[in-house]
């Protein structure tokens, strides 16, 4: 068989295709998915008390390491002054342009 | 609740076989094509109180079987990439698999089957947006200008995918003929 005519036959044998149908319980099938959904979720008392626990925990840490950090002495000071002494600006000729 | 239901019901009754044959032109699976007519459904029933209504509801649904079909086909190719040596040999016995027997869409005429088969080949390999011109316009029936709102675009773009598209078919084709004879 013509090549041309091969491919133009293929292109043309979709002419006059019919719609295809889902089956009949489709629709079924997608309301007990949305009453699924909009269901709500229910979650275990257990569960609940051990996440509560865990978040009770989470917030005593938290001050704990708050008033530690309060009553230890500062280091800020002394770490900002070794940041800046670690930029040596004499002879960092990018600096200078900034500077000047 | 029954007011709602029975108007959704004849909503899905109104655009079911646009949504289903739509996904199924992209998917060639009818198990999927109706997974993805269940995700769009399920999305127009929780968004239809954001419709707005400035484009026809035709349109929406089509716009979000459209999305849909294309996501699904995204995951299925990143997880058949990851999944490559696999799906080539068999776990059990290490030989290679059988190939995926062709797509025969069920609203194509007995004596085209074979040809539409190859032609369904042909269009999954074109770009996503070529895709979705073709089937639309050559499998659902959209006239460019519904093809364009369903895509969010001008006719005249709409025109040149189409254009794009047939002439890609036409190389894909010429290719598959010379395999075959």
């Amino acid at each position: 068989m013509d090549k041309q005519q091969w491919i133009d036959d293929t292109l043309k044998s979709i002419e006059g295709i019919k719609r295809a149908s889902p089956e009949p319980f489709l629709f079924p099938k997608i309301l007990n998915r949305l009453k699924s959904a909009s269901q709500p979720v229910r979650v275990a008392k257990s569960k609940l008390a051990l996440a509560f626990s865990a978040l009770l925990i989470l917030i005593g840490l938290n001050i704990a390491a708050v008033l530690t950090k309060d009553g230890a002495p500062s280091s800020q000071s002394s770490d900002r002054q070794t940041n800046t002494e670690l930029i040596p600006t004499q002879s960092n000729p990018y600096l200078e342009i900034l500077i000047n | 609740l029954f007011k709602l239901t029975t108007s959704f019901e004849s909503l899905y009754n109104q655009f079911k076989d646009e949504a289903y044959n739509t996904s199924l032109s992209y998917l060639h699976n009818p198990q999927d094509a109706e997974e993805i007519t269940q995700d769009v459904f399920v999305e127009v029933f929780k968004s239809l109180d954001k419709f707005k209504g400035e484009s026809n509801i035709g349109t929406w649904i089509y716009r979000i079987t459209v999305n849909k079909s294309l996501d699904f086909l995204r995951h299925k190719k990143r997880k058949k990439r990851f999944a490559f040596i696999t799906s080539i040999f068999d776990p059990e016995t290490g030989e290679q698999k059988v190939e995926q027997s062709d797509f025969i869409h069920p609203g194509v005429e007995l004596e085209q089957r074979e040809r539409s088969a190859a032609l369904f080949k042909a269009i999954d390999k074109l770009p996503a947006n070529q895709k979705t011109a073709f089937i639309l316009s050559k499998i659902e029936g959209l006239s460019y200008a519904e093809i364009s709102e369903v895509m969010n675009t001008s006719i005249s773009s709409i025109e040149s995918q189409i254009f794009r598209a047939k002439k890609n078919l036409k190389k894909i084709l010429s290719r598959v003929y010379d395999e075959l004879f």
